[in-house]
């Protein structure tokens, strides 16, 4: 048995124990006990780049029904197999293997006592637990089920946590709104889409096989809107009547029609039903050209000119599209929502050419509000933007598209048409409102990796200094960047536009005045940048409360050298000099940051060298001029000379004619 | 302006009359001192100086080493006779000419000393001068001094001050 790994002093992984039929896309499952109750769970280790639904996890705690993979605890570990820390979710271990070991698997199809009394009814009261916690699973497909017991008599949910919702999701088991979206942005969605997803399942379950992938999605997508889902996905089955029902009911496009839990829960109870007909798209009274193709319906409309955004703007703002939709389509609502987001056929003219491709995202908008927004074919729901650009954060096209997107400001126009409850909405709005100015300040701190982080709320902090060690509280930040300190090869500056950005968007306590120095390049003083990065760390020390950390200190009094050199008085420098070592050795940046932020002290020291160096100055004028007297002093010498040699001459003559006088004459 | 120049002409007269008439009744004075106080003369000849020093270093020592012998003709009779016996003394003629030697003497050595001690009065203000720059840079670094103004370039000459000391 290799080394234990410990999460949260309760639960010991054993790293040589790997249970790959366990395994997610983004995990590995290892064995896992708890070492209290001596139960055997499952440990997923999650790939790092995968951001975890944080929020779903802390939702399911103590999820009293069995019949969902349940977290039982979720922390990160020092994973020797990868060397770094690595995210790690337990959860609770199926009795029974996976029911499709692949996409490719076939097994006997289900019978209806299988699927009602195996898998409908305790998947209904998963289902119910879940809505009322406001959690939604989003991963449900037939290979993520496992059979609940070792006689494979009841089946439950796969974990639904590791990886964004619905990121592996088969586009058949996505309902169209989430399959016209991209992959990476099709967001938590709501229990009826989730709803779609058991349709979906329910019929791989009684046909024994999974849904076969389409070799042209966005035919597929097409084929669905014009056709309905149901009939795509069912095609030529052969279903029992009752299977019709309840298909018919789970797999229906119009959510206002789709099956509710109390639907299944009626129809598990005996209820039977005419089976519903599927209710098609509402046809306009003639088709309209997008890109070439024939649409006839709103919906496909609009994904036609979301896809062909770069050509479809001379369209829109011709009369043909303008006849098509308040003539042709001969739906109020429609118009009515267009002329909202674009501000009608003069909103539609007027607008300028440069901003075509946020026309055609807004007339989308009109056309689907219930679909994804389209931006220059970046095709999202509100709360797919972040998952996006997390997951493709080192992809210069994805950062482009999501910048693109916000600078579009297409939420506004998105929210107003939208019947959902304005309340959830508004907090996603806020967010999205102030996104352009961040994405507009270049500075460390704002730009792209803000959004990351404000869009992203659980990421770990991407900064490749301390990147392995998934930091993902601003309060672990100083111990990783003590543990970064320590190092013999360490980053130039224990900052970077990564970290600046994580702690701006995660810690309330750091604003524009600590961020906004940190680009301030017309600041030429001696180590302000190191300067600046110190007045922050030391913010987020005093807040974190986590102890001296002598190594990063010292890293500091490295940096701060020429700040110190820049003490002209050498009396003034060794006391500084002294001051930071004592600082320093406390492990407390605050303490070194007190005897840098004396500007009164660094002020009073440059007016001193200025009055010093004037004086030399003078001494070294005075000095040459003394010395070309020196080479002139016989010149100078000459006439002064002659005049003291008058007048001692004078003295001595007058003295002695005196004299002389007194002696022969007195 | 007329009228102080005509003033001056006519002191000049006056000054020349009373000069005149004090020579004709000093003649063997008159006579001594036109030949002891040759050195004067001389000395009077090649002075171009508006100051007239040589003249007048010369003109005090070289009187004052005659002054004894007008004395002595004065109080011996004031006769030629006398004049001509004080003029045929060598010990006369050493003592007036040394005189006025010794006047050439303090002329020539005097710029010497002067420029002897100009030469002190600068060294010591100088001396005085570079200890308050060696002050201000043992206080203020050598950046002080202008050269070294970098601080890379005084923490390399600081580096190189502890290599040294080490």
């Amino acid at each position: 048995m290799a080394d234990v790994v410990s999460v949260n002093d309760r639960f010991d992984i054993d790293p040589g124990q790997p249970l790959p039929d366990y395994d997610s896309p983004t995990a590995k499952a290892y064995a896992c006990r708890d070492a209290t109750s001596k139960s055997d769970f499952l440990a997923l280790v999650c790939e790092p780049k995968y951001p975890l639904r944080v929020e779903a996890i802390n939702a399911l705690k103590g999820f009293p029904n069995h019949s969902l993979m349940r977290v039982q605890d979720h922390g990160v570990v020092n994973w020797t197999l990868t060397g770094r820390r690595m995210p790690v979710l337990v959860v609770d271990r199926p009795r029974g293997g996976r029911v499709f070991k692949s996409e490719d698997d076939t097994i006997e199809p289900f019978t209806d006592e299988q699927l009602t009394r195996g898998f409908l009814t305790p998947l209904v009261a998963t289902l119910r637990e879940m809505s009322q916690r406001g959690v939604t699973h989003r991963n449900i497909r037939p290979d993520n089920l496992f059979y609940s017991d070792p006689n494979r008599r009841s089946v439950m949910l796969g974990e639904c946590i590791s990886c964004p919702a619905g990121l592996f999701q088969p586009d058949k088991y996505e309902s169209l709104e989430n399959a016209m979206a991209d992959r990476t942005a099709r967001g938590d969605g709501s229990v009826l889409d989730d709803l779609f997803s058991v349709g979906a399942t329910v019929l791989s379950l009684v046909t024994g096989r999974m849904l076969p992938e389409d070799p042209d999605p966005q035919r597929a997508i097409f084929d669905r809107i014009n056709l309905g889902s149901y009939a795509c996905l069912v095609g030529g089955t052969r279903l029992q009547m009752n299977m019709v029902e309840l298909l018919r009911g789970l797999l229906t496009d119009e959510p206002r029609e789709r099956w509710t839990i109390r639907d299944i829960e009626l129809w598990l109870g005996g209820r039977r039903l005419t089976p519903k007909q599927v209710k098609l798209p509402q046809k306009a009274a003639r088709p309209l050209m997008v890109g070439g193709g024939s649409y006839e319906n709103v919906r496909a409309v609009a994904h036609a000119i979301g896809r062909n955004w770069n050509t479809a703007a001379e369209l829109v703002r011709g009369q043909d599209f303008d006849n098509w939709l308040r003539r042709s389509l001969g739906n109020e609502n429609v118009v009515e929502a267009v002329n909202k987001v674009t501000g009608g056929a003069n909103g539609i003219q007027s607008a300028p050419k440069e901003e075509d491709a946020r026309l055609i995202t807004r007339v989308a908008i009109g056309l689907d509000p219930a679909a994804p927004m389209r931006h220059k074919g970046f095709s999202t729901h509100i709360d797919g933007v972040g998952p996006t650009l997390a997951l493709n954060f080192n992809d210069d096209a994805t950062r482009q598209k999501v910048a693109a997107f916000i600078g579009s400001r297409s939420v506004g126009p998105w929210m107003s048409v939208q019947t959902r409850s304005k309340q959830d909405l508004l907090g996603l709005f806020s967010k999205f409102d102030k996104l352009p100015t961040l994405l507009n300040s270049t500075g460390p701190g704002y730009g792209i990796e803000r959004v990351l982080y404000e869009l992203n709320e659980d990421i770990h902090c991407m900064s490749s200094m301390i990147e392995h060690l998934y930091v993902t509280d601003p309060e672990e930040v100083i111990p990783a960047l003590e543990a970064v300190a320590q190092q013999s090869r360490r980053p130039p500056i224990p900052m970077d536009r990564h970290l600046a950005a994580f702690l701006g968007a995660r810690s309330p306590d750091i604003d524009d005045r600590l961020l906004r120095p940190l680009g301030n390049a017309s600041d030429n003083r001696p180590a302000i940048d190191a300067l600046n990065v110190l007045r922050l760390l030391a913010r987020i020390q005093t807040l974190s409360r986590n102890g001296p950390m002598p190594g990063l200190s010292h890293w500091f009094v490295e940096l701060m050298k020429p700040a110190v050199n820049a003490f002209h008085n050498l009396k003034a420098r060794a006391a500084v000099e002294n001051s930071v070592m004592k600082a320093s050795d406390s492990g407390q940046l605050g303490e070194i940051l007190k005897i840098f932020d004396d500007q009164r002290a660094q002020q009073r020291d440059q007016q001193g060298y200025q009055r010093a160096q004037q004086e030399f100055t003078q001494c070294a004028v005075q000095i040459a001029q003394m010395n070309l007297d020196l080479q002139n002093k016989d010149s100078l010498a000459a006439e002064v000379g002659e005049q003291a040699a008058a007048v001692v001459s004078g003295v001595v003559g007058s003295v002695g004619t005196t004299a002389i006088v007194i002696l022969y004459l007195v | 302006m007329a009228a102080s120049s005509a003033n001056a002409a006519s002191m000049k007269v006056i000054v020349f009359t009373i000069v005149g008439g004090l020579m004709l009744f000093t003649l063997p004075t008159v006579l001594l001192l036109g030949i002891v106080m040759m050195p004067t003369f001389a000395a009077m000849a090649i002075d171009r100086r508006r100051e007239k020093y040589t003249t007048l270093c010369v003109g005090c020592m070289n009187f004052v080493g005659v002054l004894p012998f007008v004395a002595q003709l004065w109080t011996e009779g004031h006769s030629y006779e006398r004049a001509f016996a004080i003029m045929a003394d060598p010990f006369a003629w050493l003592t007036m000419l040394g005189a006025a030697g010794l006047g050439w003497c303090i002329y020539l050595i005097a710029p010497g000393i002067v420029s002897m001690g100009i030469a002190m009065r600068i060294e010591q203000r100088i001396s005085r001068l570079r200890r308050r720059q060696r002050e201000l840079v043992e206080e203020w670094g050598p950046g002080v001094a202008g050269a070294l103004d970098d601080p890379e370039k005084r923490e390399a000459k600081a580096a190189e001050d502890a290599k040294q000391g080490g």
